[in-house]
């Protein structure tokens, strides 16, 4: 047991369905050590093979979509080439609903950007990817606007995410057609402050527990996102759940552990530091309001049962019609602390 | 003038009735045939050992049998009502006016009741059992019809139904959770049980509350003769019992406990392994079963009997930073009134609670979170057995049940904050039933059991829900007061069983019935877990109905010494309730938030043959089923086979008493492997691989199959027995499938990474030595 398990309890009081399967995979796990697993052969039936969407849009940013497909489980795609996954030579539309303005994207590619491999490593960090040869970088490609240089040098261009403003996106790819609708809504902030404790254990005197102060705005049917931002480090979802409802908590004034986000590929169970910052970071905590749809496929997704014999089979909620994924909205607000060494 | 005044004189009646009660112990012998020979025609015992018959005044031979005990015939000049108690001995006895018979001899052709069979506790202790552990349920799961839900699930399907669509009943107490450890081992101490009765097919209406079947078990009464005492010793579990007479023939209590004790064992053993780093970690349950009896006169009973049962799991991690405990168990109490108004009528009410909670008290550093959840009914019923003329047999009655739900409360800190969410979602129903049935010959050859239940189910308050847009804002916020009804529920239920004697040892029955079931068990996953929750009926969530349809053929040979049988059924089965495709449970929320609704139909046939006689004993049940659902909510309306689908189930069952002192038995069983969902396709958002799951069960596990043998050696003396049993299960050692995942082999990185289907397996062979003594 870790401590992103104990961030997930305190962050987690929606989720206490995961403890009480905690407890149950605890028994038979128990059991589970004196039984037998083996590899056996099945056939599983063929999948209609599908478009993956996921897609932002956040204020005062570019839209970025990465578009990539699904694959058999056995005889598909090769998952030691992430490059293999993608989409090429998509024709991708984004319009403003409210203001009528629209952008085509286009598709760049990593191998095709005049930056060396470190560079190109960073880059895909910030997608969640992570590049453990740094001499075989995947090929990721990803659609954006086209000029996403001069907004990288200048930090402007002709078409960025608007509060309160809704997007239709429309993908045609060979033969299939997908749509896709996102809302950025009202920013509503409510992060009053950060805050820090040290870890519970005088033996971890190197780590410690970030706090986020909130209030919560007193109506239901506000929904939010996370990531934080170690130093130089890009931003990381926590890995537990990212994104949260207000419906117990709606009215009240919060203080709450924040779990420390990173790669999913890093995971280790048995990580003491899991969730935690140390002495001498500078924290940034980037808060993000978004729809209900944006919402439900994040939980959806971050629930899916996978690989859990005890959980429900869950089936993503994608707002993709045509494929499936998530064309997400951001309404993003930025906090920090530097915790002394 | 005398002709007219002849033919104008009625015959004048009366009525002969009594107990029949087990002489050595004065247990009450329930299902016991009182026939008489002048008239053919009789009756049988109800479960309190009652019977009555009205007959024209005049002489008779009634005959008493029942299965392992010698029948009695008894001569009887009938000129007033008389009362003829009878104590029954064991087949060994031998006189002229006895007969002896090793089992009934025809209860399987002559009775109405179609799908009914009844467990002797004594095929049941004979069976090779799971680590010695006697287990009435894993025997009920070996007839045709009744699947076992797989090794590490709780609870059993019934033609193709659920696990919650069983009424399991404890001396009339509803029992929720009937499995320790998952369904390892079943919550009944075999010691403590008298008798074992399942009705699967044409379901009398004295039952209801649920759709698939009833399985009644009754606890022992009491030896009323003198005390004796009984138990085992087995490697996983120990057992006593103890039983005898307050008051000879007036009173008797009987005390029944079992418990595991590998804990005690390994307790000490974790405090010195690795500095007791895993010391406070174990495992154990316990049952305990209680009875009293008082028998006032013959026309009054009073029994008051209860059960506690609990599993405690508790873990600390090497680190000392997390700790779990988790007790889960049932908690039943009974207390029953048997009164004989007069010969013809018998009542018995009864006044029951019961429930099932689990609860998790979890530390990590300072984080607390303890976890409650329970589900509690307190019921009473009246029921009465009125034998008006020969040859009708009628039961009515009023049934009341309030139920009590508390999905979850919660408290939690974590030194900063403080949660609490007592009371969240806590559910009132009151579930209402009246019934009639009578079962009487129509003519010589054609039986009748004809019969209606009325129930209703009323949702009250205190109730609160919240109902929420698309978009996730408030839609409404519903709220009702203490007992205000939220919504009622109504059904007309009839139930009809019908016999045709076409020859001595032959009948054709057919039944039909229609059930509701207002509480249900919704689980999360492919396993029944300890953790699921039954939830009423309620606006939102309708009553399940289901439609029975069975017809079957019996036929005996060689006098009764082999029964075969072929039944038919068909279930059309509505408003059932399963998880949404995309539902994630959520303890705060209402889970009736996650649910779909649909259909269901489950048909298939039932093949069996049994040896009742003889040194050779034994049964074969193969059972060809089918079980499907169609949801418009998972995947787009199409017909899917439903968790309980098992298409081919094969069960084999032998006893051979070589000698007075040894016995050898086997079982084998066959079922085609539980339907599961595993994901087809995987894709990538946020750089982590993910799953997309096929259809809803749309994928078979490997086939389970397995033999089990055991051995006994059996030792009687003048005052007490003993036997030592060594069992064997799994004797091939098969890696019968628990669960099949997808795992993703190799690391990140490395060009090795592929994905790989497992099989995760729990019991290989397993050997066991259980010794069990009778004082």
């Amino acid at each position: 047991m870790n401590a992103t398990t104990k961030q997930t309890f305190v962050q987690s009081y929606t989720s206490m369905g995961d403890v009480l399967k905690l407890c149950v995979i605890a028994i038979v796990a128990a059991f589970l050590t004196t039984s037998c697993t083996k590899e056996i052969q099945g056939n599983l039936p063929d999948p209609e093979l599908k478009l993956v969407v996921d897609a932002n849009i956040e204020t005062n940013t570019p839209p970025l979509v990465l578009l990539t497909k699904t694959s058999k489980v056995f005889g598909g795609l090769d998952l030691n080439d992430l490059s293999g996954f993608f989409e090429h030579d998509a024709e991708i539309w984004i319009k403003d609903a409210n203001t009528k303005d629209s952008v085509k994207l286009v598709e760049f590619c990593l191998k095709d950007l005049p930056f060396p491999d470190s560079t190109k490593a960073d880059l895909l960090k910030g997608l969640g990817i992570i590049a453990y040869d740094s001499n075989a970088v995947p090929n990721v490609c990803a659609y954006t606007v086209p000029d996403i240089i001069a907004y990288y040098t200048t930090g402007t261009c002709a078409f960025y995410g608007k509060e309160e403003h809704k997007y239709d996106m429309t993908i045609k790819a060979g033969a299939r057609y997908l749509t896709a609708s996102t809302t950025i809504p009202k920013s509503l902030g409510g992060i009053d402050s950060l805050s820090y404790k040290p870890h519970s254990k005088p033996s971890n005197d190197t780590l410690v527990t970030v706090l986020v102060h909130i209030n919560v705005p007193p109506t239901i049917g506000n929904f939010s996102r996370y990531w934080t931002k170690r130093n130089a480090q890009p931003f990381y979802p926590p890995l537990s759940q990212s994104v949260y409802d207000d419906k117990l908590f709606s009215g009240q004034s919060l203080v709450l552990p924040l779990e420390r986000g990173q790669p999913a590929t890093n995971t280790q169970q048995n990580d003491p530091t899991y969730g935690y910052f140390w002495k001498g970071d500078t924290v940034v905590l980037k808060w993000s309001n978004i729809d209900y749809q944006t919402y439900d496929f994040f939980y959806t997704l971050e629930n899916d049962g996978s690989g859990n014999p005890f959980a429900n089979q869950v089936k993503v909620k994608s707002n993709v019609t045509g494929g499936i994924g998530v064309f997400a909205g951001y309404a993003t607000r930025y906090y920090s602390i530097k915790v002394p060494k | 003038m005398t002709v007219l005044s002849v033919s104008a004189q009625k015959e004048t009646k009366y009525t002969i009735s009594g107990y029949i009660k087990d002489g050595s112990n004065g247990e009450s012998l329930m299902s016991s045939i009182v026939y008489v020979n002048e008239i053919s025609k009789g009756t049988t015992t109800n479960e309190y050992g009652f019977y009555s018959l009205q007959l024209p005044a005049g002489k008779y031979t009634i005959k008493i049998s029942y299965v392992g005990y010698a029948t009695q015939l008894l001569p009887v000049t009938l000129d007033k009502d008389t009362k003829l108690n009878v104590e029954m001995g064991p087949s060994s006895v031998l006189s002229k006016e006895v007969v002896v018979t090793a089992e009934r001899k025809d209860a399987n052709v002559s009775s109405t009741n179609i799908g009914r069979q009844e467990i002797t506790m004594e095929n049941a202790k004979a069976i090779p059992a799971l680590l010695g552990e006697v287990d009435i349920l894993k025997t009920l799961q070996l007839l045709p019809g009744v699947q076992a839900a797989g090794e590490g699930n709780s609870g059993f399907y019934v033609r193709g139904g659920g696990p919650d669509q069983n009424l399991v009943l404890l001396d009339e107490a509803t029992v929720y959770n009937t499995g320790h450890l998952f369904g390892f081992f079943s919550v009944f101490n075999s010691d403590a049980i008298k008798s074992v009765t399942i009705e699967k097919g044409s379901m009398p209406a004295n039952y209801g509350g649920r759709i698939s079947s009833v399985v009644d078990v009754k606890m022992k009464e009491g030896n009323m003769k003198k005390w004796t005492a009984e138990g085992g010793i087995g490697i996983i579990a120990s057992r006593l019992t103890i039983q005898g007479p307050l008051k000879k023939d007036k009173c008797s209590i009987m005390l029944s406990g079992r418990r595991t004790y590998i804990d005690l064992f390994t307790k000490e053993i974790l405090k010195k392994v690795q500095d007791g780093k895993f010391a406070g970690n174990s495992y154990y349950f316990y049952d305990i079963n209680a009875k009293i009896n008082y028998r006032f006169s013959d026309k009054d009973r009073v029994y008051i009997s209860g059960y506690f049962g609990r599993d405690v799991f508790k873990f600390k991690d090497p680190d000392g930073q997390f700790s779990l405990d988790f007790p889960w168990g049932n908690s039943t109490v009974t207390a029953r009134w048997n009164h004989v108004f007069d010969e013809k009528l018998f009542m018995n009410t009864s006044l029951v609670y019961n429930d099932y909670r689990f609860a998790a008290n979890i530390k990590f550093l300072d984080v607390k979170f303890d976890v409650k959840s329970s589900i509690q009914q307190i019921s009473a019923k009246i029921d009465y057995d009125y034998s008006p003329i020969i040859g009708h047999l009628m039961k009515f009655g009023i049934h009341y049940n309030h139920h009590i739900f508390t999905p979850y409360t919660a408290t939690g800190s974590d030194g900063t904050n403080s949660f609490k969410n007592s009371n969240a979602n806590k559910k009132y129903a009151h579930e209402t039933a009246v019934y009639f049935l009578d079962e009487f010959d129509v003519t010589k050859w054609f039986r009748l059991n004809i019969g209606v239940r009325g129930s209703m189910f009323n949702l009250v308050g205190p109730y609160k829900k919240i109902e929420f847009n698309e978009n996730g804002s408030v839609k409404d916020t519903i709220q009702f007061a203490l007992d205000q009804v939220v919504k009622t529920y109504f059904g007309i239920e009839p139930r009809i069983g019908m016999r045709f004697q076409v020859a001595k040892a032959t009948s054709i029955k057919a039944g039909f019935h229609m059930t509701k079931q207002y509480v249900h068990l919704v689980p999360v996953s492919n396993s029944t877990l300890p953790t699921d929750l039954w939830v009423p009926s309620s606006p939102n969530v309708k009553p399940q109905t289901g439609l029975q349809y069975s017809l079957g053929v019996f036929q005996n040979f060689k006098d009764n010494m082999i029964e075969t049988s072929v039944e038919l059924y068909y279930k059309d089965l509505f408003n059932l309730i399963e998880n949404g495709q995309s539902a994630v449970s959520n303890i705060n929320y209402d889970v009736e938030d996650l649910y779909t609704y649909g259909r269901g139909r489950a048909y298939g046939s039932e093949f069996f043959v049994k040896k009742a006689k003889g040194r050779w004993t034994g049964w074969i049940g193969y059972t060809l089923a089918w079980s499907t659902r169609k949801f418009p909510g998972i995947d787009n309306g199409k017909t899917f086979p439903s968790k309980y689908d098992r298409r081919h189930d094969l069960n084999v069952v032998l006893m051979w008493d070589v000698s007075k002192h040894w016995r050898i038995s086997s079982t084998f069983v066959y079922a085609s492997g539980n339907t599961t969902t595993l994901p087809v396709a995987i894709y990538y958002v946020g750089g982590n691989i993910h799953y997309e799951w096929g259809d809803r069960n749309s994928w078979r596990l490997p086939a389970y199959h397995r033999l089990d043998l055991g051995v006994s050696y059996m030792v009687q003396k003048k005052k007490w027995s003993y036997d030592i049993n060594f069992s064997i299960y799994n004797v091939y050692n098969r890696q019968n499938p628990y669960f099949v995942y997808l795992a993703i082999k190799g690391e990140p990185g490395k060009g090795n990474q592929k994905a790989v289907l497992k099989q995760s397996s729990l019991f290989p062979i397993l050997p066991s030595l259980t010794w069990n003594f009778k004082f």
